[in-house]
């Protein structure tokens, strides 16, 4: 018998398909037409609309009743996640607007692949069971693994996409055993009976070897130590433009997966998977900062402190997975990294040129006396991720480790909080080569008004989350709710 | 059962062909006969959707990308890698671990003469039905998610493969914006066109 | 119950080797001459072998097949059980092939199907 699912409305589903449509129209124009600028547009509407759709599943997340049965989860959180992937994919489109990785002539595919990627990591927020999960994974990386090694004739950038592909492949290897090995033990795709069945029961050997296959898959695409090497390798041998995308809508998309398996699939009943995400956890804070203090250029820096702030992620996957602190600390963060951590890779696309040699410090010194605006931007945005007040890392920190207190995992905020005495150290090696050493060259910056518009959204977004927090936590967590730090 | 002596015959014949046999073609070949051997064997045991997915997906599908991989790379039956020598203990190791556990399997768990009606009832129909009501029914999205996968791979596949015209086209503005009066930049070094 | 069907590869199966054993027992023995063993009898001698390597574009040839050869799959259970539904199966099946077919038209277009 053939039953359709309960909720065969588009309502639910409008981003992801309205990325959908905007990728296909984008594809077929761009066949007509070999112009960057025309797919570019297509994307920056379809991603506009998409936005729309998005912010109406926040404000109202029952507007739609069910869509597609259990396979489509609207909710505060979803929707949230989907809005900080439509804000990355935009700045993106913005940041490699005058780029020349977008504008090879005969390659229309650039900008078509960004939005099926964000159409992946859309589906992979609001999933209600692994199917989806996976299909979205895959749509994701698929696209992400080809933009990565876009750039031609650049070995570091074949190396990097042959690098994320064959890594990326193996972990998606593991994922999908893990799932297997799950429904093998539940019987159930779906996140609600997974952790129906194991909170029924003591969960066999199955069932804790399918949760940890699934934490090693998620931790992959998330850069937990020790899963965490290609992510340097990879954001400094992608054109700058797709490693500022990936480094924030890759990591919101899987971080939302994982907020979503371990807050729902598996129950506060079953403490070892907890303990291995706790352990995961502890090794990505250690191993993350410590990389980040040895690296000299932005872009590796940058990559080593992506795994660092996926510890600070982890931190409040694991309370919000227990129950014990709200799944919006981890939606308020993943936004608030998409901001900074953007805005960061923006500048350093503008300084760099995507010029393969040019990932040194050397390149920042007298950032400051040269270019003021884009050096005051930069401050700004590793500030920010080092977590200085009142600027929205500083919450994100905050409220991680506050989740992390309240959880009872004690030890790993203290850990945290040395953590970030320890991430001022690498960001400030920036700041100080920017403000205080002497350009040893004249600086010439990318000439690209559009991306100059990427880093001052990112920017505005930046400041505007540390000076007004509730907004964000309220539309997320539902009206009336306000960020507490303090019990 | 003599049907069934008779496919399984033609199967091990097959995989044991598949890593006696020197040259690749040959051995992706013998592949070939083993996977549709295998297909007969799922018709035998009443599970014809999963015989048409292994037609369709395995000897077809995969094959074609063996077959391509083989062609693309030139390999011929010489002179294996020599960094690989490990490989071949570790390949008769792990076979024989594989070996053995099915072995303990058995040992502690006899398969009985299966009941045809037991087969009849796990694939009733041909296998298909099950399928289907799952996949039209609470897992339809899926079923669309997965045409959207299959367009992400056509699209990264081509615009992977397809940049070449557009690199020469833009070695040349590159040669032409550095005022070299060259009318072709000269090719990267190991960049042959036929190049995997 | 398929022992009809065995029957049938039986037959094939003889009338394969048989077609092979008659001809070589009825046929003229002739030494192979050097202009048999060449891949073509008359004309130009051929150059190499086929053994070279071949440009990637045969083998995007052979993942755009794969991606179509997938989709073919994905009709069989849709097939079995289409009569218990068959507006309901019609539209997703379209919309499947829609999805798929901007890839194709894609394709098409971009020229990745042209042989130059």
């Amino acid at each position: 018998m053939i039953v359709p699912p309960d909720g065969l409305v588009l309502g639910g589903i409008a981003p992801a398909l309205t990325l959908l449509v905007a990728a296909a129209t984008a594809l077929i124009l761009g066949t007509v037409r070999a112009d960057a600028r025309q797919g570019g547009a297509v994307a920056l509407l379809g991603l506009a609309a998409a936005a729309v759709f998005a912010v109406r599943n926040l404000v109202d997340p029952g507007a739609h009743g069910a869509t597609f049965g259990v396979q489509w989860v609207v909710d505060g959180a979803s929707a949230g996640l989907a809005v900080a992937i439509l804000v990355g994919t935009f700045l993106a489109v913005l940041l490699s607007w005058d780029a020349p990785v977008a504008r090879v002539g005969d390659r229309p595919e650039f900008h078509p692949l960004l939005l099926l990627a964000a159409t992946g990591g859309i589906a992979m927020v609001h999933a209600g069971d692994f199917v989806v999960l996976l299909l979205g994974l895959e749509i994701l990386s698929l696209s992400v693994y080809a933009l990565s090694a876009w750039r031609t004739g650049v070995r570091e950038g074949e190396e990097a996409g042959m690098k994320y592909f064959l890594l990326g492949a193996f972990a998606s290897a593991i994922l999908i055993y893990g799932v297997a090995l799950t429904y093998g033990a539940t019987g159930a795709f779906d996140f609600a009976s997974i952790g129906a069945a194991l909170a029924a029961g003591a969960p066999g050997p199955l069932a804790l070897l399918g949760g940890a296959f699934v934490l090693v898959g998620l931790g992959f695409k998330v850069s937990f130590a020790p899963f965490h090497q290609w992510a340097p390798d990879v954001y400094t041998g992608a054109p700058t433009p797709v490693t500022a995308f990936m480094s924030v809508v890759v990591k919101v998309a899987a971080f939302g997966a994982l907020l979503r398996v371990a807050s729902e699939a598996w129950p506060a009943t079953v403490p070892s998977l907890d303990l291995m995400l706790a352990i995961l956890v502890a090794l990505t804070l250690v191993v993350g900062n410590l990389g980040a203090l040895l690296q000299s250029g932005a872009k590796r820096m940058l990559g080593y402190s992506a795994v660092a702030h996926a510890g600070y992620l982890g931190l409040a996957v694991l309370a919000a997975g227990q129950g014990l602190a709200s799944p919006t600390t981890v939606v308020w963060y993943l936004l608030a990294y998409t901001f900074m951590n953007l805005g960061a890779f923006a500048v350093t696309h503008l300084v760099m040129h995507d010029d393969p040699q040019g990932d040194r410090i050397e390149a920042w010194q007298g950032l400051g006396a040269r270019k003021p605006g884009l050096a005051i931007a930069m401050t700004l945005f590793l500030f920010s991720l080092a977590g200085f007040p009142p600027l929205a890392g500083f919450f994100g920190k905050a409220l991680a480790v506050r989740a992390a207190f309240d959880a009872g995992w004690s030890s790993l905020a203290v850990l945290a909080l040395l953590a970030a005495v320890v991430a001022v150290v690498y960001y400030t090696r920036f700041v100080f080569a920017m403000w205080f050493a002497r350009a040893p060259r004249a600086i010439e910056v990318a000439p690209s008004d559009a991306a100059r518009w990427a880093v001052g959204l990112a920017a505005a977004g930046t400041v505007a989350m540390g000076l007004f927090p509730d907004v964000w936590y309220a539309l997320v967590e539902g009206a009336g709710a306000a960020l507490a730090l303090v019990p | 059962m003599l049907a069934f002596a008779a496919i399984a015959t033609v199967m091990l014949i097959g995989a044991i062909g598949v890593v006696t046999l020197r040259q690749p073609v040959h051995a992706a070949l013998s592949l070939v006969g083993t996977l549709l051997a295998l297909a007969i064997a799922y018709v035998q045991l009443n599970a014809g959707f999963l015989a048409a997915i292994q037609v369709i997906v395995y000897a077809g599908a995969i094959m074609v990308l063996f077959l391509f991989v083989i062609m693309l790379l030139a390999l011929d039956g010489e002179a294996p890698a020599p960094s690989l020598t490990w490989l071949r203990p570790a390949a008769w190791g792990a076979g024989a671990l594989a070996l053995v556990a099915v072995l303990a399997v058995l040992a502690r768990d006899p398969i009985g003469p299966a009941s045809p009606a037991a087969l009849l009832e796990v694939f009733a129909g041909s296998g298909a039905e099950g399928v289907a009501d799952q996949l039209f029914g609470p897992m339809v999205l899926s079923f669309h998610l997965v045409g959207v996968l299959l367009l992400t791979g056509i699209v990264a596949a081509v615009g992977l493969v397809q940049r070449r015209a557009g690199q020469a086209a833009e070695a040349r503005a590159r040669a032409g914006r550095a005022g070299a009066d060259a009318p072709d930049a000269p090719p990267l070094p190991g960049r042959e066109p036929v190049e995997v | 119950m398929y022992t009809a069907l065995f029957m049938l590869f039986l037959a094939a199966g003889f009338i394969g080797v048989a077609a092979l054993a008659i001809t070589f027992v009825t046929g003229p023995k002739k030494t192979p001459q050097t202009a048999t063993l060449e891949a073509y009898e008359a004309g130009i001698p051929a150059a190499g072998d086929a053994r070279e390597r071949f440009p990637i574009h045969f083998y995007l040839v052979a993942m755009l097949f794969i991606i179509f050869d997938l989709e073919t799959a994905f009709f069989y259970p849709l097939a079995i059980r289409f009569q218990e539904a068959p507006q309901y199966l019609f539209w997703n099946a379209l919309v499947f092939v829609a999805i798929l077919g901007v890839g194709y038209v894609y394709v098409l277009r971009r020229g990745v199907l042209d042989w130059r």
